[in-house]
């Protein structure tokens, strides 16, 4: 039971820390800033803790704390990457929560996408040229590192939802608003 | 230090049944054994790795601690992997990046989405998005317009909307 407190305070740190280097803006990915936060919280916990001469089981500490970091993120990831979300969000803010589809593509949807296209671009892995965008000598390197990845675990979809699933559910086709396959009720937006 | 770093029995079940995960995952990958929807995979192979730990579960009569820490390792290793899988499966910035280095040449943005979603227009980009909220309840079609459902949705959007407060994102 020691433990499994320890791994509670280690994960409340956890939460503390982020929530204030969240808000500074220079410093690393903000996904980055959750890892070695998680990371360090809990090696300081554990150290910190072991150094006052408490004894305790390692294993439930590193599942608490590891469990919270896990959804942490996965609750930190949902806001602020989500198209879906973002498109929710949207609609909230609108007046009888009610957009025309063409709106939506147009006003929310392709800016996000030009939103991506700036942070490939600042990730050095796009560039912009005349003619438009062309992956650098980086971003080839990495896609071809995710294209291994991808073949190792058997993905050759383009990314939409509809095209990973559409080999095992019918996803109804030519209506203004198709919708996504069963399973993805089982999914985060 | 007095930190017991050797897990018990049931501990170390629930370990093996971590690193099973990506086993079967790559395993239900290729060959016969190949389920060809990466959702439906991630799906099986976390059921079949829940079920290895329940199966053995009886034999290592775990005390309420390691139960719950059993427990907490599983959940920690699916919502991780499944993260990560989606990340692989569906991930926009990256799947973007696929796209452009496919391409091989020069793209305006609206030849980039076109290269992304494979020659179809960025609507379907925006209707497989929009998708997730229908499947999930939080919005609904009205003729050609979006609408926001107004208890689950209205509840999601609220959610998310402190959440971005809570962790410091500008809406």
């Amino acid at each position: 039971m020691n433990g499994l407190l320890i791994g509670l305070s280690c994960f409340t740190a956890h939460m503390v820390v982020t929530l204030v280097w969240l808000r500074i803006r220079r410093g690393p990915w903000l996904v980055a800033r959750h890892a070695a936060s998680a990371l360090g919280t809990h090696i300081v916990g554990v150290i910190v803790l072991a150094s006052a001469g408490e004894s305790f089981a390692y294993w439930p500490v590193a599942a608490v704390s590891g469990f919270g970091a896990v959804c942490w993120l996965f609750a930190f990831s949902a806001v602020y990457k989500s198209v879906s979300l973002r498109i929710l969000s949207e609609l909230a803010h609108t007046p009888g929560h009610t957009l025309p589809f063409t709106s939506l593509t147009k006003d929310y949807v392709r800016p996000e996408f030009e939103a991506r296209v700036k942070i490939l671009v600042k990730m050095a892995c796009a560039a912009e040229v005349a003619e438009g965008y062309v992956a650098t000598d980086a971003g080839n390197a990495t896609a071809r590192r995710i294209g291994k990845i991808q073949r190792a675990c058997g993905i050759t979809s383009s990314g939409l939802y509809d095209d990973c699933e559409r080999s095992e559910f019918l996803v109804e086709e030519h209506t203004p608003v198709a919708h996504g396959s069963p399973e993805l009720s089982s999914r985060v937006p | 230090m007095n930190v017991d770093f050797i897990p018990s029995v049931a501990i170390a079940c629930a370990l093996a049944a971590c690193a099973l995960l990506p086993v079967l995952l790559l395993a239900l990958s290729h060959g016969a054994l190949k389920v060809a929807a990466p959702g439906r995979r991630f799906i099986i192979a976390a059921v079949f790795a829940w079920g290895a730990w329940l199966a053995v579960l009886p034999v290592t009569s775990p005390d309420v601690v390691d139960l719950v820490t059993s427990v907490l390792l599983l959940a920690t290793a699916t919502l991780a992997g499944f993260t990560l899988w989606t990340l692989v499966a569906w991930g926009f910035t990256v799947s973007m990046l696929l796209a452009l280095s496919r391409a091989n040449e020069p793209l305006s943005v609206d030849e980039w989405a076109l290269e992304y979603t494979r020659g179809k227009p960025i609507d379907a980009f925006a209707r497989d998005r929009l998708g997730v909220l229908f499947k999930l309840g939080l919005a609904e079609t009205h003729g050609d317009a979006v609408v926001m459902t107004p208890i689950r949705g209205r509840a999601m959007a609220s959610c998310a909307g402190m959440l971005r407060n809570l962790f410091g994102l500008r809406t």
